[in-house]
């Protein structure tokens, strides 16, 4: 895939198009649209597990992303993300892996405070770094572009996030091209458990949806996923911790047949 | 299975502690002086966002040391004695922190 006229249209036309999408209320994500303080140092990380089935052969996953944010500006955040992963397949040994780091920068379009609500809007776009620290990275750049939308009134939180992930975008393999679509939405009650709010509960409910095209020769194939993640998030002023189950409610793939299983994560968030 | 289900309690139950370590930390700062200024302040929706506010605010040299209420949309700010706090200042760092000020409550 050569990046040519089309593509730039492409990705102009989906800029255009993402808040329309929003719009019509079809996902969200969490913290989307929303820019961190300047000078606000935020650390994250995850503990994911999961399962994978293709046949008869399960494959175990367990992954620890690290997220590194700061505020450059109020409007401009950069982000970096890296990946530890581990893989068992059936009864082989254990697979380590550490991922390429991932760079994102996410700028303020719009953000309206008010007494019952705030709402921001921030696009973001992102794209691997392909070192090749493992095998299992992939070996050109993938670039992605987002639209995120947050609202927040008063003690409810709605977040809805849109992501399109270019495949290889300079062709640097044989078969390229196929690409990927991810709507994320979050539905949140921020409660607080002390007077003065020090420290908060959210329940929260996440909805996740992925569309992949297939990378081969048959590109009217494509694999998609929809699940459905209820979790609660703990909150202090510094620090946030997290949980939530991610549920398959739909799944279709019909070039490898892979089964997905329900995923847990259990996440820590320090911000200094 | 087991392992992972082990591991997640361990990681809440050391946050547990540790959120609970920050709240007391927090609520031991609430004196209330003479100079102590309150202020609305719009667009903090998280305890998260207060840290945010307060390290932006006690950049400015008249102010000794502040503290946010996402609850109460409020921002508390000691003033050093001798010292006069700006508005333009204040309103200048509330914007960093990406948060409005909105206006004065009480002295």
């Amino acid at each position: 895939m050569t990046l040519n006229r089309c593509h730039i249209a492409f990705f102009s036309l989906l800029l255009l198009m993402l808040p329309l999408v929003n719009g019509l209320g079809q996902g969200i994500s969490f913290d989307a649209g929303l820019t961190p303080a300047q000078n606000r140092l935020i650390v994250r990380t995850q503990y994911r597990a999961f399962s994978t089935a293709e046949g008869t052969n399960t494959t175990r996953t367990k992954m620890v992303p690290v997220v590194v944010a700061y505020g450059v500006r109020p409007g401009f955040t950069l982000m970096m993300r890296n990946m530890y992963m581990r893989q068992t397949m059936g009864s082989n040994d254990a697979m380590n892996n550490l991922m390429d780091p991932l760079l994102l920068a996410k700028f303020r379009l719009y953000r309206k405070n008010t007494a019952n609500w705030v709402l921001g809007v921030a696009p973001h776009l992102a794209t691997n770094v392909p070192l090749g620290f493992s095998d299992m990275n992939p070996r050109s750049w993938n670039p992605e572009v987002g639209m995120n939308i947050s609202f927040r009134p008063r003690f409810l939180s709605f977040d809805l996030s849109t992501v399109y992930q270019a495949d290889d975008l300079f062709a640097q393999n044989e078969f390229s091209g196929g690409g990927e679509f991810r709507v994320n939405s979050a539905f949140s009650s921020v409660v607080p458990l002390s007077p003065g709010g020090e420290i908060a509960i959210a329940p929260v409910l996440e909805m996740n949806y992925l569309r992949r095209n297939n990378e081969g020769m048959d590109r009217s194939l494509f694999q998609q996923l929809l699940f459905v993640s209820p979790g609660a998030s703990l909150m202090s002023s510094l620090l946030t911790l997290e949980m939530l189950l991610q549920v398959p409610v739909y799944q279709q793939d019909p070039v490898s047949y892979t089964d997905q299983g329900a995923r847990i994560i259990a996440g820590l968030k320090i911000m200094f | 299975m087991r392992k992972a289900t082990y591991v997640m309690m361990a990681i809440f139950l050391s946050g547990l502690v540790s959120v609970g370590l920050f709240a007391q930390e927090k609520s031991g700062r609430q004196e209330v002086k003479r100079d102590t200024l309150v202020f609305t302040v719009y667009g903090m929706d998280c305890p998260g966002c207060e840290g945010g506010l307060e390290k932006q605010v006690n950049k400015i040299p008249s102010v000794s040391s502040s503290e946010a209420s996402w609850v109460r949309q409020q921002l508390k700010v000691v003033v050093r004695k001798d010292s006069v706090l700006k508005r333009e200042d204040l309103e200048f760092r509330v914007k960093k922190a990406n948060f409005t000020l909105e206006g004065k409550k009480q002295e």
